[in-house]
């Protein structure tokens, strides 16, 4: 099946390569649990390292794929050094899981769709997501904040999300 | 498991949508550094890559860098392979060891590396130059053998480089890409220039480098007045004039004037009333009066300090909560520092050597110790001396790291012995970098002997190398202990009194007013940038010295200057004056800035992104206002418009106390504007700012400048 796509190495525009994939390299690291910084740092040695090797062009999505098999390599290899323990127990499944999510569109149509969702939660819910999501608010804070024990602002979150999952697939259906 | 993924994917998208952490626009980024690895050579990676400073038993020779010994090629994938292993278990830490416990680290990594016997004996070789102290010749047999102290991973992070650790440097080449600052648009370029092959040592580079050093320039001239010095700037100015066949624009009125001495200044325009106050003052000494007046203002301390510390936090300062850096309270301290009339070469004096929190409510709190904790970054060591250069000395060391740059002028040898002056500090983050403390402590240098204490790299010869700290030709005692010297006290010293540090000062203060500085790209000086007025350069450095390094006396003899007195019309007899494709600057037109090209996306976002990690929304709405104008890009924005574009159609007001809702204000902007809806993420990002600002009109008018910018660069 292979020999049916085009094997030549592709002259890429690094520029066009980057520009078209670097969101979503981003925010499938971001997924994977770096931080904002490690995000960056990682992304940008993601393209590095894909663009001073040999690169074949297989279509957007294998390059997608390929991009994100680099970059979680890229984060294997610093959380090792750093005595770290990766935090994904199955990268295949999580694949699938973030293909679903990203779609086409790096995640854009879903993004947009959990910003719409979002409003629609009650004040309560859409208050604790704020604090933990916007004001980085411990567990803790959100129970205190909103009266409530841990296991209930946990128990709330978890609603919460659970409602924009249903919400969103309500969207992009 | 599958729903588990889920749910982190959505949580981070809740991130995104919630915490305002958009991805960035990394793209320049890459492809600079894409560019600098490509000019690098590639045979040898891990030299260019390696941490520099992790001990390894070897003797310094009497010369403050000295090649110790040579690595055969040959060997060099053999003895890689053999030292990763030995990092498997342990390797050798930089410093705050004790002697048993290196010799114990260095025999367990030579022990994967070579036969017993054979490591056995190189430690008792190294123990004998250890002791004794005395020099090697290149090529010593047994230390071909030895493992790279640059593939050595560190084990303990007990000071100094210890952050090295937090990025591979093996597997991710040089992962430390250089920062960028407010006031070097360019700079992306200059490093793509600075990144030039190794140069062998008996290359042009050495001359060029010779050249550049850092001068010890302690004798000051005296001090002239400032008329003559006014006068003194003009001359120079008409002199690259006549020799260039260039005729300066006219004058501004005294309104354009005033308006851009209040943006370039103060960072704002004048009040209509402010306006009326300077029309009424004598012809004579308005100008003048102006001047001194904004320069006593808390609107120029305040706005200068933003500035101010956009250059000392270079890409932290992009990103205020990153590594525990409190933006504010440098900034605090920059705006009273300059509101007490603090001397240049004090306040560096005092961010070189501060130690303390980031912490405000610690006990040991010191804001200055922000601009350190900002620079440690990732890379430690490497990223202070890196931005300390470019800070203080205008230069970029980046390429100096791994072999002699001639861009820059400066050896590797240079680099290290600079870079051995940070080797006292430990840098310790609090939780989720929530803050950081700069502490001092004694350094034991690589082999251990605090008394002699150097660092060890690798030259671009493959040779290890020690460095002790000098700066200038000029070196310090050699201790690491506190006690006997305060290496950064001395840097702070050696740095202040050099010729470098004073043209680096002058060049960033009239870029800072007048958008392009002598040199060019603003930390770019070295034998490739040569500055486009050096007289002038020179002149104004030594009075600056000779005025004790009073800032606001440079402003003011800038301002008052023809530099400012000129118009920004394009003339046909000023036709070659145009540094924006890249020339000399001439000065025979007034500057202006351009709106920045970002997208309305970005522009918007980084509005979003100035809200400090941790707080509320009302918090950062009321740090914003504290802030205002802020340094991010919106108001740069405003300030690079004109009086007429500032103020806007008379609908904006209408719009601003209209009863529509934040959604509907957002979208009738963009209609106008754009003749488009906005998407739902600048949709988000504009309300931000819409809420984000002290009242609806200004806000309103914010948005509607952003886009005003953006439709013009589309």
């Amino acid at each position: 099946m292979k020999s049916a796509i085009p094997q030549d190495r592709v002259d890429l525009d690094p520029a066009a390569l980057i520009e078209r994939f670097q969101v979503g390299v981003w925010r499938y690291l971001r997924a994977l649990g770096c931080d904002p910084a490690e995000a960056d740092d990682l992304t940008q040695e993601t393209f590095l390292a894909v663009l001073q090797h040999s690169f074949v062009d297989y279509g957007p999505a294998a390059t997608a794929a390929y991009l994100r098999r680099v970059a979680y390599n890229q984060l294997v290899s610093v959380r090792r050094r750093s005595g770290k323990v990766t935090a994904v127990e199955d990268i295949e499944q999580f694949d699938r899981a973030w293909e679903d999510w990203a779609g086409n569109d790096e995640g854009e149509a879903r993004l947009d769709a959990l910003r719409e969702c979002v409003q629609q939660l009650t004040d309560r819910a859409r208050m604790a997501l704020d604090m933990r999501f916007r004001d980085r608010a411990s567990r803790s804070e959100i129970a205190e904040m909103l009266r409530i024990s841990e296991n209930g602002a946990k128990n709330l979150m978890q609603r919460a999300k659970q409602q924009l999952r249903l919400c969103i697939e309500r969207k992009m259906a | 498991m599958n729903g588990d993924y889920q749910d982190r994917i959505m949580e981070a998208g809740l991130q995104e949508v919630l915490g305002g952490q958009y991805p960035p626009d990394l793209t320049a980024k890459i492809l600079q550094e894409l560019d600098r690895r490509r000019v690098l050579p590639t045979e040898s990676p891990g030299l260019l890559d390696s941490p520099p400073v992790k001990s390894w038993p070897v003797s310094p020779l009497t010369p403050s860098v000295s090649p110790v010994a040579a690595v055969d090629p040959a060997d060099r994938q053999e003895s890689r392979r053999d030292v990763s292993a030995g990092t498997a278990t342990g390797g050798v830490a930089a410093s705050g060891r004790s002697v048993m416990g290196r010799r114990r680290s260095a025999s367990r990594v030579i022990g994967w590396s070579v036969a017993v016997a054979s490591g056995a004996l190189l430690v008792l070789f190294a123990a004998g130059i250890y002791v004794s102290r005395t020099a090697w010749g290149p090529g010593s047999p047994l230390l071909v053998q030895s493992p790279r102290p640059s593939d050595v991973t560190p084990v303990e992070s007990e000071h100094a480089d210890s952050q090295l650790g937090a990025l591979p440097h093996r597997d991710m080449p040089s992962p430390w890409v250089p920062d960028t600052d407010f006031s070097s648009p360019d700079e992306s370029a200059a490093i793509a220039s600075a990144s030039t092959p190794p140069s062998s040592p008996s290359s042009p580079i050495q001359e060029a480098h010779v050249e550049d050093r850092p001068v010890p320039a302690e004798v000051r001239s005296e001090p002239w007045d400032d008329s003559r010095i006014i006068a003194f700037v003009d001359q120079m100015l008409d002199q690259q004039w006549r020799q260039h066949g260039v005729t300066p624009a006219p004058p501004p009125n005294d309104s354009q004037w005033c308006q851009r001495v209040y943006q370039r200044l103060v960072g704002r325009d004048p009040t209509p009333d402010e306006l009326r106050q300077f029309r009424n003052e004598p012809s004579g000494r308005r100008r003048a009066a102006l001047v001194d007046r904004l320069l006593e203002s808390d609107d120029y301390a305040r706005y200068w300090s933003e500035r101010w510390a956009d250059t000392l936090l270079g890409s932290a300062a992009k990103q205020p909560d990153r590594w525990g850096v409190d933006r504010q309270g440098l900034e605090q301290y920059l705006a009273s520092s300059m509101q007490e009339d603090k001397p240049y070469d004090q306040l560096t004096a005092e961010l070189l050597s501060a130690s303390g929190s980031s912490d405000p409510e610690a006990a040991d709190h010191d804001a200055a110790a922000n601009f350190l904790v900002a620079a440690w970054g990732r890379e430690g060591s490497i990223a202070a001396t890196d931005r300390v250069s470019r800070v203080w000395l205008g230069k970029q060391l980046v390429c100096a790291r791994c072999h002699d740059d001639p861009s820059s002028g400066w050896g590797q040898d240079e680099f290290w012995q600079l870079n051995a002056f940070f080797q006292q500090i430990k840098v310790q983050r609090g939780p989720e970098d929530s803050f950081a403390v700069v502490k001092d402590v004694d350094f034991h240098g690589g082999t251990g002997i605090p008394q002699d204490a150097e660092i060890f790299y690798r030259g671009q010869d493959g040779r290890l190398r020690a460095a002790y700290p000098e700066f200038g030709s000029e070196s310090i005692p050699r201790s690491g202990l506190l006690a006997d010297v305060h290496r950064r006290q001395e840097l702070a010293r050696l740095l202040t009194r050099s010729a470098d540090f004073r043209r680096a000062a002058v060049n960033r203060v009239w870029a800072g007013l007048l958008r392009y500085g002598f040199i060019e790209p603003i930390d770019g000086a070295g034998p490739d940038h040569r500055p486009s007025h050096p007289e002038l350069l020179d002149g104004l450095s030594e009075q600056l010295a000779a005025h004790d390094f009073d800032l606001k006396r440079l402003t003011r003899w800038i301002v008052l200057s023809r530099a400012f007195d000129v118009s920004d019309q394009r003339t046909p007899e000023s036709w070659m004056d145009t540094p924006e494709t890249g020339g000399s600057p001439l000065f025979a037109r007034f500057y202006t800035e351009p709106a920045p090209s970002m997208d309305l996306q970005r522009s918007l976002m980084l509005a979003v992104r100035t809200r400090p990690a941790g707080s509320t929304l009302q918090a950062s709405i009321l740090a914003q206002r504290s802030w205002t104008p802020s340094s991010v890009n919106i108001p740069q924005i405003i300030d690079t418009q004109g009086s007429e574009s500032m103020i806007g159609p008379p609908w904006l007001d209408r719009l601003a106390t209209s009863p529509m809702s934040a959604d509907q204000k957002v979208e009738h902007l963009f209609r106008a504007v754009l003749d488009r809806k906005p998407t739902a993420r600048e949709a988000t990002a504009a309300k931000l700012v819409l809420a984000d600002r002290m009242n609806d009109h200004q806000a309103v008018r914010e948005l509607w400048q952003i886009l005003i910018s953006e439709r013009s660069r589309l």
